[in-house]
């Protein structure tokens, strides 16, 4: 029998949700919850114990240093959520409870965030995981002289400091709501290891990490195979079922689903709509589709013309036909977006306003214009790249502009021409994130070094500006929705399919987790055989 | 071997300088600071003229410094110490079936040329050439391993952890690469077999009452052999980067890859690490050829 989990609400118990839309969201994600229990994803059953869960991927595993890896892929991701341990952890139904952090407490300016780690957190060598620690691990990152990539997105963050050795501030520049960040994703930002450590290995720290999570890499080929094993000196040694977890990278999707058949892995992740729908139909597998936040995207540079004219941006996206979009490019398996914060968040606008597809409006549009349309669409090298570059082409040709599409190697070249504004349109991503401050500020709030549409709205600047300072949810949500109506207006982007994950797995594996981030989090799962 | 070795490190690192990208954008992301990116890029010295980096560059690899990787931070030499040993043991079992499969099938086609064996065996020839390497891959791991599961669908074990298991992962890629490589093999050994079956010394061996089956393989197979072994070279030298179709479909860690990856994310020291390895394993590989010419045929000591 098949799966298909969709739903999961985020937000932080009690905190965040008021109790109508908590109400929502349980009786949403039981009715996931019930389509989960005819298959073998249920987890009413008794966890057993030990093991071996093979997870097959696409990407290389790249290393854990945030100064080497500045855009971690979700392999790498998905091996550090074995390795460290988020400070809150999320439920199925929709809660974030605290998981490493027992208390936190926020300052009455917002100015300040104080927070208390569990006592007998440990890394992987036995030696105590401390205040310290975690302060010196942020202080490295936060150092201007080290160019930390990401450290434009950390801007709010002024200092970390340790008050005792299981307590920690975080001081702010300004008021930042979103204080919990940290604690909620997988990334360079929760990678604490012992500071005297990371100062012997220098750049080998990468490759050589120590961790405070469950798993521990025991091996790790080059381009194959990461092995982790439990940590003997994890403090909740109840939680880690399987007794080793392999990450094997297979690039070509039809080699992974081929593993996966032939039993040489026991989970394929990364995989795409044609192998979920194709998977759900045989009936063999277990099919997890997870829709997340974030959305493929068209970036338009508005600063160039004929994009300079929000007619124009108009009529492009009402040339669209998103149900075809949808039929063809994502094999009905993805939801076109109508916002950037998907179902699974908090965030999550309805009624937003974006263009319908009307190819007369388009046409109207044009000729209000009133000069000839013509422009490049640029599009990577891949098959799906061009597909959809032939599409859209077909759906503006119609409607009587002129469009050619370059294609373009993913990778420097590709995101070099879009930092430097060398496009008319490109295919573009807006990331998974956990927060939108973290999605959308930095790309389009209009002096960010991050905004390649060269977006410049008032609206959209006072939306990103209140939804970043406000210190009251209901409000940074209104903030976010007034966002997304405001930039379904201007249209600087055209939408594209939901960011979703796909992930297929034996019958056998057990409690298939949620993918915040694409990362595929094994800690929990556990094997029934 | 010194000035193919220089030539070709200076090409790339020419070539590799001409490329569009920039790659602090990967490093530091595409936003970036223009300061922080003034400061990597002078911590790289990638402002210095080409020819002074290439300099460096080359001072550091003669003194055994190839750098190491932008993107993970890997020792070059590691990185390409990790990925060589599969990539030799691939190369080695895949020539290895493609000669097992060439010798025999070469020399039957040539000793009965024209006949219905040879016709079939051409046939079978074309009829492999023409199907694409990707999907040779595809139908063995579907076949061998999907359905029958005598083999792994991909991976590799490393030889020194666990032989067995080690052969067993590469045997369907060396298949791959043998069924790739064995047309070319077999149709030049059989044009030289039905070649040397008319000179002289043949029709002299026959003319002294010696039995066919010795004739072709005490006196016609030996130099028969000198075109095979330059294609054997050949390929040999191109499958240490060229069998990348084969290293994505069944996940094998070979320098291809490594390569291929590394010129994609404009991994310069990477590139220039694998290009250099690759030039000097290349002309290492045809001297070697060069001097199986004299053992197989003494004539050419002359």
């Amino acid at each position: 029998m098949t799966t298909t989990t969709s739903t999961v609400r985020v937000g932080e118990a009690g905190t965040f949700c008021s109790p109508e839309r908590l109400a929502k969201v349980i009786l949403g994600t039981a009715a996931a919850v019930a389509l989960m229990l005819g298959s073998s994803v249920q987890a009413a059953e008794t966890p057993k114990r030990g093991g071996v869960l093979r997870i097959g991927h696409s990407t290389q595993v790249q290393g854990f240093d945030p100064f080497t890896i500045s855009r971690p892929n979700a392999a790498t991701g998905s091996v550090s959520s074995l390795m460290w341990q988020r400070s809150y952890q999320p439920t199925w139904n929709g809660k974030w409870l605290p998981f490493t952090t027992v208390k936190r407490t926020i300052s009455d300016d917002g100015l300040s965030a104080r927070w208390q780690i569990r006592k007998d957190l440990k890394f992987s060598t036995g030696e105590p995981v401390t205040a310290h620690a975690i302060a010196a691990h942020w202080t490295r990152m936060l150092d201007p002289s080290r160019n930390f990539a990401f450290a434009k997105y950390l801007s709010m963050v002024k200092e970390i400091v340790a008050i005792d050795d299981h307590t920690y501030e975080t001081r702010y520049n300004y008021p930042y709501p979103p204080s919990y960040l940290a604690g909620r994703t997988n990334t360079f930002l929760g990678q604490v290891m012992p500071p005297d450590y990371v100062e012997k290995m220098g750049r080998d720290v990468n490759r050589e990490p120590i961790g405070t999570g469950p798993y521990m890499i025991a091996d790790w080929q080059e381009s194959s195979t990461v092995t982790l094993v439990r940590n003997p000196h994890y403090w909740d040694t109840s939680k880690q079922y399987v007794d080793k977890i392999v990450f094997k990278q297979i690039p070509n999707m039809q080699a992974r689903m081929n593993a996966l058949k032939a039993g040489d892995i026991d989970v394929a992740v990364g995989m795409l709509e044609k192998q979920a729908a194709a998977a759900k139909k045989e009936g063999e597998f277990d099919v997890l589709v997870y829709p997340a936040s974030g959305a493929s995207v068209t970036y338009m540079n508005t600063a160039k013309a004929p994009m300079d004219d929000v007619r124009v941006r108009r009529a492009i996206a009402h040339a669209v036909d998103r149900a075809v979009v949808k039929k063809v490019i994502y094999s009905g398996q993805r939801e076109m977006a109508t916002d950037l914060f998907g179902p699974t968040t908090e965030w999550h606008c309805t009624d937003v306003g974006y263009p319908e597809y009307d190819p007369e409006k388009a046409k109207a549009l044009l000729k209000e214009y009133g000069k000839p349309v013509k422009f490049t669409l640029t599009t990577s090298t891949t098959a799906i790249g061009l597909l959809a570059a032939q599409l859209y082409q077909s759906f503006w040709q119609k409607v009587g502009m002129e469009v050619e599409f370059r294609q373009v190697q993913v990778g420097p070249q590709y995101i070099g021409e879009v930092v430097r504004g060398q496009y008319d349109l490109a295919f573009w991503r807006v990331a998974d994130l956990i927060d939108p401050d973290y999605q959308v500020y930095t790309p389009f709030f209009s002096t960010s070094g991050g905004n390649f549409t060269k977006t410049k709205n008032a609206a959209i600047d006072k939306a990103l500006t209140a939804g970043r300072r406000s210190r009251d949810i209901a409000k940074r949500r209104q903030a976010y929705c007034d966002f997304m109506k405001e930039m379904n207006r201007h249209m600087p982007i055209l939408l594209g399919g939901r960011a979703t994950y796909f992930v297929i797995a034996r019958k056998g594996v057990m409690n298939l987790p949620m993918m915040h981030q694409g990362y595929f989090r094994a800690a929990e799962v556990w094997l029934n055989d | 071997m010194v000035p193919v070795a220089l030539t070709v490190t200076l090409i790339t690192f020419l070539l590799l300088n001409l490329l569009p990208g920039d790659v602090t954008a990967l490093m530091l992301g595409g936003d970036a600071p223009k300061e922080a990116i003034a400061q990597t890029r002078a911590a790289l010295h990638l402002d210095d003229p080409v020819l002074v980096r290439y300099g460096r560059w080359l001072w550091a690899a003669l003194g055994g410094d190839l750098g190491r990787s932008y993107i993970t931070g890997q020792g070059v030499w590691e990185a390409l110490g990790e990925r060589l040993k599969m990539s030799f043991q691939l190369m080695a079992m895949g020539q290895a079936i493609a000669l097992i499969l060439a010798l025999p099938t070469g020399i039957l086609a040539g000793y009965r040329a024209g006949r219905i064996v040879d016709k079939i065996l051409t046939t079978a020839a074309f009829g492999i050439i023409s199907l694409p390497i990707f999907v040779k891959s595809m139908l063995l791991m579907v076949v061998f391993a999907v359905v029958l599961r005598w083999l792994p669908s991909t991976g590799y074990v490393a030889f020194g952890e666990d032989p067995w298991a080690s052969l067993r992962s590469l045997i369907l890629p060396a298949f791959a690469i043998g069924l790739a490589e064995w047309p070319a093999l077999m149709r030049v050994l059989r044009s030289d077999i039905i070649a040397t079956l008319q000179e002289d010394f043949i029709l002299l061996a026959r003319s002294k009452g010696l039995s066919p089956t010795y004739v072709l393989f005490r006196h016609a197979l030996r130099p028969s052999c000198i075109s095979l072994v330059t294609i054997i070279g050949l390929q040999v030298a191109g499958l240490l980067n060229g069998v990348l179709v084969v290293e994505v479909i069944f996940a094998l860690p070979g320098v291809g890859r490594l390569l291929y990856e590394s010129v994609i994310a404009r991994d310069l020291f990477m590139v220039q690490g694998a290009v250099t390895l690759f030039a000097v394993l290349y002309v290492t590989i045809n001297l070697a050829v060069d001097s199986l010419y004299v053992l197989i045929d003494p004539r050419v000591r002359k």
